[in-house]
């Protein structure tokens, strides 16, 4: 039986308990269901896993010993799992978890669930089992299991506590993950989280600046691939130690913490996005435009950004350049005013959680609509293509459709093996993953739900703030009138080249058109109108 | 699946409120990019083997190798020492100067037939423009240059072929040896070239330059003295190398 991926104790503890299971059917009074386990083993060591499935199952079914029930069902959950069912092996793993940590196979279980986790990148299934399961105890209380698997254990239960705001448990689970685990820098960074949460910034830059530390030291570039294959660790912890420093108004440092971010890479949006608040902070306007020219840019078409006009707008209020507000108030009402109230209509029409979660993977450029309920078909009722794309880009909602779908996948894999056709084994499986199904479901629809309605509050909030401009400019406007001053602006004149450091760097006029390499590395030339 | 595909297709029917594309800013606005260098030169030597041709010789083309090794003092400004290769410098003698031989029965003048089998120069070379160009995903940085310097030009002479230390005919019924007089062997020249410097990488890129190499030449016969001003413009294509 291979129950872990490497020789370690519990593979040589299970191995005990399969020659003793042997001694004793040497002895003589062997059962049916001994028998019927006995195979069942024998075609799971011949890597037979259909068949050894069906002989386990019906062990599992009719033996009245406790003890090879227990066996055969954790020969069940690993056959499902060589076989990919990994949605069908958890049921069982989770039965042998129930049986509590004395169980015979409970370590087994927790393996075959690190396993599937690892494999189906589950966010949600095996944390909430294990969180469940563990009851307080950390990966720490099971020695027997491989230090990798103590540590996925600690970082996974710490992540679920955490999203339940149980934020002290969730602390010292994440801080028993040690240097040597690929998932450290992880670790990390949501300690650094809860440093935030818990008002302690300087030990959130801290703990962001160690995660860094950690990821630039690892002993080979191989070493980090392996902890950070796409970098997404590192940006996302640039970001907070970005986010972090900015909101402790050491703007340079935050300038120069989202700087790092690599161009062109996910979060460069994001990086690009909050860094251009940075530069309005240290009144850099012309730096401030040129990040807003950026995010306006073709290259983020498909991004979402009212907050870039937002900040447009008052950058040029702060210069007192009226015309330019207005500009800027008008094209954020006219684009972002229908698509929030298109998002409203979207949100206050009834659905099931499930269309939620379809209209979000569904979603084109075109548009999308569920296909159920009462929206169906109407413009009014349609999710706006932006709106999918910001739930759908997050890793979140990516992991967990992915589970979403090979529990589809697995369905239809149910099918096509034509050993369990018409075994009560299959209509058992089809069961539970219906079972997880209406579990997972719901679930999603009511996250990305969640999701869209923040969305929502996030745009409303935005054009308040649009609003609010709007109002200045004309209050403003009306002082200027009042004191005699011109608010009509001509045609202005073309401004001096900004400052560059060194001869090592270089100007581009900017033709009106955009080249990829010049993204990030706009700047305008902007002069206050104020005076 | 196929509630999917359903819910797809309803989907296609519908309309969306769009976010807003690309947004110029307004056209009076001062815009400028700020970028670091792609490639920076300052403080490193360029080691550009090259190999050169004449363009559009008259009467005498040249073909052959040279090196080129130049410090870049700042961005836009390099110390450049170049020399062509002894032993890959190649002299011809143009249709123009074959016809005019074999049709005509003329001949240009001597001074139009030396030829030169050497030259080299130290030069300034000042990057006055700078530019890109892109290819799909493919950026590629340049430069253009302007380079202005004195060397050295060494010429050889038209004799009587196999007579008097003259080297067997060469072309054009004529032979070719040294002048005797150092000054007539050796000259000062005037480099002046227009360039253009591509980079693909840190370490190398690629230079194209157009060079004219003028002297003052004369060739005295008995007959009668010939004096020109020759300008050999040449064609520079080079590999570079910044170390």
């Amino acid at each position: 039986m291979r129950v872990s991926s490497g020789p370690g104790r519990v593979r040589r503890g299970v191995a005990v308990g399969l020659m003793a299971g042997a001694a004793l059917a040497l002895a003589g009074s062997r059962t049916a269901s001994a028998q019927s386990l006995d195979a069942g083993v024998e075609l799971y060591q011949q890597q037979a896993y259909p068949q050894a499935a069906t002989s386990l199952f019906n062990t599992m079914q009719r033996s009245d010993n406790r003890e090879e029930r227990e066996r055969a069902q954790i020969y069940l959950a690993e056959a499902l799992r060589q076989k990919e069912l990994y949605v069908a092996a958890v049921s069982y793993y989770a039965n042998i978890l129930k049986a509590g940590s004395k169980g015979a196979h409970f370590l087994n279980a927790v393996e075959g669930l690190l396993a599937v986790q690892e494999a189906l990148h589950d966010p949600l299934l095996v944390p909430l089992l294990l969180t469940r399961a563990l009851d307080g105890a950390s990966g720490d209380d099971f020695p027997l299991l491989e230090a990798s698997r103590r540590a996925q254990i600690n970082y996974l239960v710490g992540d679920q506590l955490m999203r339940q705001h149980k934020h002290a448990e969730a602390q010292a689970l994440l801080e028993r993950v040690t240097p040597m685990s690929p998932l450290y820098v992880k670790a990390t960074y949501l300690l650094g989280v809860l440093a935030i949460r818990a008002g302690t910034p300087e030990r959130a830059l801290d703990l962001f600046q160690g995660g860094l530390a950690a990821l630039d030291n690892q002993d080979s570039q191989d070493r980090q691939d392996s902890v950070d294959p796409h970098g997404d660790v590192r940006n996302l912890t640039l970001l907070a130690l970005g986010r972090t420093l900015y909101g402790l108004k050491r703007f340079a440092e935050a300038d120069e913490a989202y700087g790092k971010v690599p161009r062109y890479s996910d979060a460069w949006f994001t990086a690009l996005s909050e860094n251009s608040w940075s530069h309005f902070q240290k009144l850099e306007y012309g730096k401030t435009l040129g990040d807003v020219q950026t995010l306006v840019s073709p290259f983020f078409n498909k991004r979402h950004r009212p907050e870039a006009y937002v900040l447009a707008a008052t950058t040029y209020f702060a210069n007192c350049q009226w015309d330019r507000v207005r500009g800027v108030v008008d094209r954020y009402k006219r684009s972002y005013e229908p698509l929030a109230a298109q998002l409203d209509g979207y949100l206050k029409s009834q659905r099931d959680p499930a269309d939620y979660v379809r209209d979000v993977a569904l979603a084109t450029d075109s548009v999308t609509s569920s296909a159920t309920g009462s929206a169906t078909g109407s413009a009014s009722a349609a999710l706006p293509a932006v709106f999918a794309r910001r739930v759908r880009d997050s890793r979140r909602f990516e992991d967990l459709y992915f589970v979403l779908r090979h529990v589809h996948w697995e369905r239809d894999e149910l099918q096509r093996i034509t050993a369990w056709h018409g075994t009560r084994l299959v209509d058992a499986l089809r069961v539970a993953l219906l079972q997880y199904q209406d579990k997972i479901e719901p679930a999603m629809g009511g996250w990305v739900r969640t999701q869209l309605v923040n969305e929502l509050v996030t745009l409303q909030s935005l054009t308040g703030q649009i609003n609010i401009v709007d109002f200045e400019v004309s209050d403003a406007e009306r002082r200027w009138l009042e004191g005699g001053r011109e608010i009509l602006k001509g045609r202005r004149a073309r401004l001096p080249r900004p400052a560059i450091p060194s001869d090592s760097w270089q100007h581009w006029s900017f033709a009106r058109e955009v080249w990829k390499d010049e993204l990030g590395a706009y700047q305008f030339a902007i002069r206050t109108e104020c005076d | 699946m196929e509630l999917f595909l359903a819910a797809w297709l309803a989907s296609a029917l519908a309309v969306s409120a769009p976010e807003p594309a690309q947004v110029l800013p307004p056209s009076d606005e001062s815009v400028y990019v700020v970028q670091e260098r792609a490639y920076v030169k300052r403080h490193h030597l360029e080691v550009t083997p090259i190999v050169f041709s004449t363009l559009n010789p008259t009467f005498v083309g040249y073909t052959g190798a040279a090196l080129s090794v130049a410090y870049h003092v700042r961005e836009n400004l390099a110390l450049e020492l170049n020399t062509s290769v002894p032993g890959l410098f190649y002299a011809y003698y143009s249709d123009m100067a074959w016809e005019l031989h074999n049709f005509a029965q003329l001949g240009p003048q001597d001074v139009d037939l030396k030829q030169m089998d050497y030259f080299g120069a130290l030069s300034l070379q000042f990057a006055a423009l700078y530019g890109k160009l892109s290819f799909y995903d493919w950026l590629l940085d340049y430069d253009l240059y302007l380079s202005a310097g004195m060397g050295l030009a060494r010429t050889l002479e038209t004799c009587l072929p196999s007579q008097s230390g003259c080297s067997s005919e060469i072309g054009v019924g004529v032979g070719v040896r040294p002048p005797a007089l150092f000054a007539d062997r050796n000259k000062l020249a005037a480099n002046l070239g227009l360039g253009m410097r591509f980079f693909f990488n840190d370490h190398m890129g690629l230079r194209l330059e157009v060079r004219d190499v003028a002297y003052a030449d004369r060739r005295d016969t008995d007959a009668a003295t010939s004096t020109d001003i020759r300008n050999n413009l040449l064609f520079f294509l080079g590999l570079s190398l910044m170390i």
